[in-house]
């Protein structure tokens, strides 16, 4: 959870830079304090949605380019092969699968 | 394809491999991807599947051994030369054949990787070496009986080393000798 917010105050801060905005200007416009936009580029205030959207409007950007991607690459990646497997027939597909699952229990984090 | 012979070679180099066999499953884990055996009865060789954070070759280990090693080379190829595709099934891959009959890659990329991976498993300095001591011991070794030696230091099929011998035509001067 931590590392979301480390990551999107990152991508604010390069945002506010590239805009040539300073924190107070930032702050002025979502209605915040210089101080609340020195925590949330830190990483250290999680904030609502709306907020998302008005800090991007701020920085000029999408609130997508604001967002880090979904760190749970084991799931998603799951979703994936799924799909990719679509173009295999049913027993090449049990064998794909058997190759991904003896090394994912293998517990390779890396 | 020169491209991807070239590619080999300074895999090898960058590793420090110049001696045969060329320790393919080390250059798996050497590159950081996983190697995963599994075993298929029909006409799979092998695969790789990568996502950001990991690689994986999958090699059918019902094939013989020497067709395993070619499999693996191959998916070298395919990870170090087709980078964007996550999902790779190369189904019976031909080491005899220029026109790979496959898979989930393009015919290009096959090609591709089946050039990587002749130069990967047997390297023409390195096929040429030995070719040369061996012919210096014996200079009437029939061809036939020196693919055979070859494939054995170079743990390929006799067949694999044959066609390479010939692709490098390296058998017509023995042939010319013997004649």
């Amino acid at each position: 959870m931590g590392r979301f917010y480390d990551e999107f105050g990152r991508r604010l801060r390069r945002a506010r830079l590239a805009a040539e905005l300073t924190q107070e200007q930032v702050g002025a416009f979502v209605g915040l304090s210089r101080t609340s936009v020195t925590n949330i580029e830190a990483g250290r205030q999680q904030i609502p949605l709306h907020l998302l959207v008005r800090l991007a409007s701020a920085v000029g950007v999408s609130p997508g380019e604001l967002l880090p991607e979904d760190e749970d690459e084991p799931r998603r990646g799951k979703l994936e092969h799924e799909e990719l497997l679509k173009g295999l027939d049913e027993r090449s597909q049990g064998w794909a699968r058997r190759v991904m699952s003896a090394v994912d229990a293998k517990g390779g984090e890396g | 394809m020169k491209k991807a012979e070239q590619r080999a070679r300074d895999l090898l180099r960058e590793l420090g491999i110049d001696t045969p066999p060329v320790p393919v499953d080390e250059i798996v884990e050497r590159l950081g991807a996983t190697i995963s055996r599994e075993p298929f009865r029909g006409g799979i060789s092998g695969m790789l599947y990568r996502t950001d954070a990991r690689a994986v070759v999958g090699v059918n280990s019902a094939e013989p051994p020497t067709r395993q090693r070619f499999t693996v080379a191959h998916e070298i190829g395919h990870f170090l030369l087709h980078e964007g595709r996550p999902l790779i099934v190369d189904r019976h891959i031909r080491v005899d054949r220029r026109d790979a009959s496959s898979s989930m890659g393009t015919k290009r990329e096959e090609v591709e990787a089946n050039a990587f991976a002749a130069e990967l498993l047997m390297p023409e300095e390195m096929l040429r070496r030995h070719v040369e001591a061996l012919v210096r011991d014996d200079a009437a070794l029939p061809a036939d009986r020196l693919a055979n030696r070859l494939a054995r230091e170079f743990e390929v099929s006799g067949q694999a080393m044959e066609i390479r011998l010939g692709a490098l035509g390296f058998l017509s001067p023995l042939i010319v000798a013997s004649g």
